[in-house]
């Protein structure tokens, strides 16, 4: 049988406690994950691949009217090819041999909490790299992508004024091409905030909100100081690239205990920053899209 | 042949044929309420299989021997004297120009499992 670079043929584990580490693995990372919910998922390609291509486009005009067909007309063009290379997100967790031999002889389910531990880790990791990229490593995010659209947020401790800049910022993506539908994504804080009757409406902030951001209202404490943003989905604007999908692999004993490695491989793109508008407390400091 | 079991039968053809269906129209649905009401209608649809494939095996004596025998066993089912997890999953064979399948091919016994998109997935 040829050898998966998985290494779990070498591990002591039965197929069914591999089984019980992938469900698990899978649904705390779906529990978890924001970003996936509202951008699009490119593959996966494959573990083999390291490194993907993208274009980049901005600034096209509209498109021509006219009888005979002769006026010209600017060609929707790529700005700029992208070469990303494709990072590994990782975290490694151990299992100890005595708890393996202890589930065997009492028959009892090996207990999987450390893979799970690991597997959230590694979704937190993700959605931060979506949102904030790794600026050592050389990725934008979403919340500082290069030629985003920037607004200065309203104090949302006052209800309605996290509903009105999701209207002004719908409206500025709108105005610049970008027609929905959208997603709003938000810190915590902001999240909770929403959670008010908006004027005397006797209806919540957040499900105003909702009414806008047909793509969803989302909440990441990936955000950090950054109230929030709003994004025109579609993958044109950007998506998530896929080389391999999360999975768990076996990486060896070690003093007798086994060592395991919870890991994905992906790169956020994103070929129209203009489709993103941050919310930012105090002055924005990013530039406006063309 | 009893109409009964050419009944199963046609229906197991049918739904299967279904969720192909359902799973395409999902991949073309631009509306992520669409594509979820797809998917549902889709997992619908494996349910059914399911319950068909356990009626023939009660109305196929035939058949249920050959889900027991060693043709299942070589798939990873269960084979003589064999548990249904004991075998290993076999690895697919790449489809001609399907780089992709060829690629994930190296993930032996861990692909049907993955996270995916969570496309149009409320939050918990």
């Amino acid at each position: 049988m040829e050898k998966s670079f998985l290494n779990r043929e070498e591990s002591p584990l039965s197929d069914q406690d591999w089984q019980h580490i992938d469900e698990t693995v899978v649904n705390v990372a779906k529990r978890m994950l924001v970003g996936r919910r509202f951008l699009h998922v490119f593959g996966p390609m494959g573990v083999g691949i390291q490194d993907v291509d993208y274009d980049v486009f901005s600034g096209t005009g509209p498109a021509q009217l006219a009888v005979f067909g002769e006026t010209e007309t600017s060609v929707v063009r790529a700005d700029k090819r992208v070469h990303e290379n494709i990072p590994l997100i990782y975290k490694d967790f151990m299992i100890y041999w005595r708890d393996i031999e202890t589930s065997r002889q009492m028959g009892m389910p090996l207990d999987v909490s450390a893979a799970a531990a690991a597997s959230s880790f590694v979704a937190q990791r993700e959605d931060h790299m979506i949102f904030n990229g790794d600026a050592e490593c050389g990725y934008e995010g979403l919340a500082n992508a290069s030629g985003r659209i920037g607004m200065t947020a309203r104090d949302w401790s006052q209800p309605g004024n996290g509903f009105q800049d999701v209207v002004d910022g719908t409206a500025r993506l709108l105005s610049a091409g970008f027609y929905g539908p959208y997603a709003v994504i938000v810190n915590p804080k902001s999240y909770a905030q929403f959670h008010r009757v908006y004027a005397n409406s006797g209806v919540l902030e957040i499900n105003h909100i909702r009414e806008i951001a047909s793509s969803g209202v989302f909440q990441t404490p990936a955000l950090g100081d950054v109230p929030g943003l709003v994004v025109s989905c579609g993958i044109q604007n950007f998506d998530v690239a896929i080389g391999q999908d999360l999975v768990t692999a076996y990486l060896g004993p070690e003093n007798m205990n086994h060592p395991f490695r919870v890991f994905e491989s992906l790169v956020l793109r994103i070929k129209r920053p203009g489709a993103i508008c941050t919310f930012e407390a105090g002055r924005p400091a990013a530039k406006r899209a063309s | 042949m009893s109409a009964d079991l050419k009944l199963l039968r046609l229906t197991l053809m049918r739904e299967l044929e279904t969720i192909n269906q359902y799973q395409d129209f999902a991949a073309a649905a631009e509306d992520p309420a669409v594509r979820e009401l797809m998917e549902h209608l889709m997992f619908e649809e494996k349910e059914h299989v399911a319950e068909l494939t356990e009626m023939l095996k009660r109305y196929d004596a035939d058949q249920l021997k050959h889900f027991h025998g060693e043709h299942a066993a070589r798939f990873g089912g269960s084979g003589a004297g064999e548990s249904p997890a004991a075998a290993p999953d076999p690895e697919p064979p790449a489809a001609p120009g399907a780089p992709e399948a060829a690629l994930s091919a190296g993930v032996r016994g861990a692909g049907a499992l993955t996270v995916g998109s969570l496309l149009g997935q409320p939050q918990p």
